[in-house]
């Protein structure tokens, strides 16, 4: 018989050019094993495919880090697990890792690390505007953390503040003015933000007194 | 790398943050002895082998540079879930010992009646808990933690009449925040943060513990 005509009948055949090992392959029909796992041999497979991932990264790039020199390369992810990059501390440096999911850092590596990731984020955000002063950005990262947590900054949690003016000067102002009248809200007029929506010297630094002479 | 091995690697480093948080926090470490920070990685593997991967060699004993009498333990217990018998069996220790204050680092999470446990030894007796997993890292080296120092109460007092303020209107930080964990803060405590400043250099700025 030629090696077709063994194919043909389910055989394959091999042999080494000087004759000293034979392969011989026999395909039977299924039923001949008796029953067949779909299962098992999936798991089998699976077992032999080195496959590993990382919950919650979805893509990852090795980039050239910008300055150069020593730290010339770095990993870049979509997607945040700061678990799994903390113990991979053989591969990357630790006390590098960032993220601009705030609320990860702030976790992992406390409130002021939360505030400076923020204060980080926001520069990057105002830097495409133009020079805006750090102390604004620093201000409002202070505001967001004040309470040791992570605080909106929007009109929705500016919502119990006593000042009708501060709100008014924030968002939404026909919103909160016509709510402060349907109401009946006054205003203590001791926020700075009312202060200055009126004209008036906010109660803060040298505005917290005024000087009487005596002629 | 096989899991014995990684796992050694890993308890190694668990071992080296948990020195340096006592370090931080005033007890007395040696940064050079080969019995605290000075031990190598490879000195590490022997010892622990020599144990039989013994997580009960690992019990650190350690006493405030202050205050010799004010001393700590760091079990690192067997079980993966800590049940009630051995925080019990912790106790007794701390108390026949007269021990105020120890660190349990856990493999996982323990049980709900070992959690009740470690609740009802405060104040006498402070347990903090901490997870393998965060202390793989030391996080007060990274670069966006700024540099925090607990005030003691003379200071904190010192600071609230400088400023003429209530502690509660200092800014805040939770009991249970990475940092405040890691200084071991109660309550009513204040850290100093000095932050570095695009406008002033240096920024230092307090808060108070709260939780």
């Amino acid at each position: 018989m030629t090696d077709d005509d063994l194919a043909g009948r389910g055989v394959s055949y091999d042999h080494s050019p000087a004759g000293a090992w034979v392969d011989v392959g026999l395909t039977l029909p299924a039923a001949a094993a008796g029953r067949v796992q779909v299962a098992d041999l999936a798991a089998a497979a699976a077992r032999a495919v080195d496959v590993r991932a990382v919950p919650g990264v979805t893509r990852v790039f090795v980039e050239e880090a910008p300055g150069g020199g020593d730290d010339a390369w770095q990993v870049t992810t979509q997607g945040c697990n700061l678990d799994a990059a903390r113990a991979a501390g053989d591969l990357v440096d630790v006390a590098r890792i960032e993220s601009n999911h705030i609320w990860a850092m702030l976790q992992a590596y406390g409130v002021e690390a939360g505030r400076a990731a923020l204060v980080r984020d926001l520069n990057a955000v105002f830097a495409s505007y133009g020079k805006v002063d750090p102390r604004h950005l620093g201000l409002i990262a202070d505001y967001m953390t004040h309470n040791g947590g992570y605080r909106a900054f929007n009109r929705i949690s500016m919502e119990g503040a006593p000042s009708e003016f501060q709100k008014m000067s924030f968002e939404t102002t026909t919103a909160v003015l016509t709510t402060a009248a349907i109401n009946g809200t006054s205003d203590h007029m001791t926020s700075p933000s009312a202060s200055i929506v009126m004209g008036e010297v906010p109660l803060v630094g040298t505005g917290t007194f005024e000087l009487m002479q005596s002629f | 790398m096989s899991s014995v091995e990684a796992e050694v690697t890993r308890l190694y480093r668990v071992r080296r943050t948990v020195l340096e948080m006592l370090r931080d926090r005033g007890y007395v470490i040696s940064d050079t002895s080969a019995d605290d920070l000075g031990m190598t990685a490879a000195e590490f593997e022997n010892n622990f082998t020599a144990s039989g991967y013994s997580r009960d060699s690992l019990t650190m004993f350690k006493q405030l540079r202050a205050n010799a009498g004010e001393q700590i333990y760091v079990f690192f217990p067997r079980d993966v879930k800590l049940g009630k018998a051995a925080v019990d069996e912790y106790k007794r220790r701390l108390t026949n010992e007269g021990v105020a204050r120890a660190i349990i680092v856990l493999q996982g999470p323990m049980t709900p009646s070992a959690n009740k446990a470690v609740g009802e030894m405060e104040p006498a007796v402070r347990l903090e808990l901490f997870l393998e997993n965060e202390l793989l890292i030391n996080i007060t080296k990274h670069v966006l933690v700024p540099q925090h120092e607990v005030l003691s109460d003379t200071e904190k007092a010192a600071l609230l009449a400088r400023y003429k303020l209530k502690d509660s209107q200092l800014p805040r930080v939770q009991k249970k925040d990475a940092v405040a964990r890691y200084y071991g803060l109660t309550a009513g405590q204040v850290m100093k943060i000095t932050r570095p400043s695009e406008t002033a250099g240096r920024y230092c700025t307090y808060r108070l513990c709260v939780g």
